[in-house]
């Protein structure tokens, strides 16, 4: 039962794929122009993530080291074409509206292979799905955070309610992916920044999280042992 | 020399084509049990924008009597005739334009029937949000002051899209955005997006023009 709360909790702050592993970088900068847009992006992420990992971690047993990439991908990809699907057919159609053009990003989206293939593909159906939540409700959180803030500088709204009515419209660069890429890089530095001090306070030497690195990750370790 | 299961070419080629035969017929059954729902949706929403239109009343069900034509350009064009008491009132129009930046851009517009647009709105879009969905959406503006209000009727402002309301098709306008020499602003960032949705209404004019008479025909008779 600890370990599954901790599966879920860590993907929130700890490792979180945004703010942490630094995952996903393509889908935050494109779809994060506005708090509702990186909200819901989060959501149907969230969605594919618990279905890809409760698959892949099912049949990761079977699946020959060779080729395991190319059939977690084809996983992947058929769960966003059903839940597209399902989403169309099913769901309110603002709802799908809102949505739907972010569906198919999610299968370039590399948290979601990056799941798959550091957890999902090593631990049990259960817990692969706690940590297809925790990472999904991470995800969405720095989304949402980095949406609301560049739908604030761009226009001066939060979740599309004007707060401040007179601000203008002409700050361009915020509402497109350069801006984006300024903002990620601030807030990350602003997060390093507390955790050095934080850490050098107590007096100790600030380490990264392990495992989150370039050294230790196992994504594009082509050669087997 | 013998390879062992797990690097025999053939082995894991199997592997990936049972993985993608397996996924395949997933995703065939889910698109058969959606294929309908999916239909009935659309119609739906087709029904709903029609509404929004700023169309006079009516009382027939213009999606049954919809003809699929093709534009000058080659665009599908679906001119749907509204009617009242069987007296022909005026269009509506469904447009799928293939030259959005990304993907198809569906419109929808209302003419009067002596071809005066009434109002036109996007339906369906791919554009990148933020920059060219700005350029398809309507919606009501909302502040601090007012977010608790409900939305007031009618349809949202939406400077690209309104600039089409009570031009006559028939005028000699010349239907391009400015940045092209024509009469049409655009928005900078989403010029594609712009130029694709003036050249639909455009298109969607011609087509009336020349697709009307079948309809006035068809009234007579």
């Amino acid at each position: 039962m600890k370990t599954l709360l901790q599966d879920l909790i860590k993907g929130l702050w700890k490792e979180n794929p945004i703010l942490v592993l630094l995952l996903g970088t393509c889908p935050t900068l494109a779809t994060t122009s506005s708090g509702t847009n990186g909200f819901a992006m989060g959501i149907a992420t969230t969605c594919v993530l618990c279905g890809s990992n409760f698959v892949i971690s099912c049949i990761a047993g079977i699946v020959p080291q060779k080729i395991r990439i190319p059939v977690y991908i084809v996983v992947i990809a058929t769960f966003v074409s059903v839940i597209d699907m399902l989403m169309q057919a099913f769901a309110p159609s603002t709802v799908y509206n809102a949505l739907g053009i972010f569906i198919p990003l999610i299968v370039v989206n590399c948290i979601v292979l990056g799941r798959a293939e550091a957890f999902a593909s090593k631990h049990g159906p259960l817990r692969s799905i706690f940590d297809g939540i925790g990472m999904g409700l991470g995800f969405t959180l720095a989304l949402t955070l980095l949406g609301a803030l560049r739908e604030f500088l761009s226009s001066g709204s939060v979740f599309e309610v004007k707060i401040i009515t007179p601000w203008t419209t002409d700050f361009l660069l915020v509402s497109a992916a350069p801006g984006a890429f300024i903002i990620v890089g601030v807030i990350l530095a602003a997060k390093n920044y507390f955790a050095r001090r934080a850490a050098v306070k107590q007096g100790k030497l600030y380490i990264p999280p392990a495992g989150l690195d370039c050294h230790s990750c196992s994504i594009c370790k082509l050669e087997e042992k | 020399m013998k390879l062992r299961n797990n690097e025999n070419v053939f082995v894991l080629g199997g592997f990936l084509a049972v993985t993608a035969l397996i996924s395949a017929l997933t995703l065939a059954f889910v698109s058969m049990i959606t294929a309908d729902p999916i239909a009935r949706m659309r119609e739906q929403n087709t029904r709903q924008s029609l509404r929004q239109l700023n169309l006079p009343a009516f009382d027939n069900a213009p999606l049954q009597e919809a003809l699929v034509c093709r534009s000058p350009a080659g665009f599908q064009v679906t001119l749907m005739p509204v009617k009242k008491n069987g007296k022909l009132e005026a269009f509506a129009a469904k447009t799928i334009s293939p030259n959005g930046y990304a993907g198809n851009i569906e419109i929808m517009s209302g003419f009067s029937v002596n071809g005066k647009i009434l109002a036109v709105l996007v339906t369906s879009q791919k554009e990148t949000p933020g920059l060219g969905s700005n350029v398809c959406e309507r919606k009501f503006q909302r502040t601090i002051f007012n977010f608790y209000k409900p939305a007031p009727k009618g349809l949202p402002p939406n400077p690209v899209l309104d600039q089409f309301n009570g031009m006559q098709i028939s005028d000699g306008i010349d239907w391009r955005v400015k940045r092209d020499g024509g009469t049409f602003d655009y928005v900078t960032g989403a010029t594609i997006t712009s130029r694709a949705i003036v050249g639909a209404v455009a298109e969607t004019g011609k087509t009336l023009a020349i697709q009307q008479k079948k309809f006035l025909q068809k009234g007579k008779k």
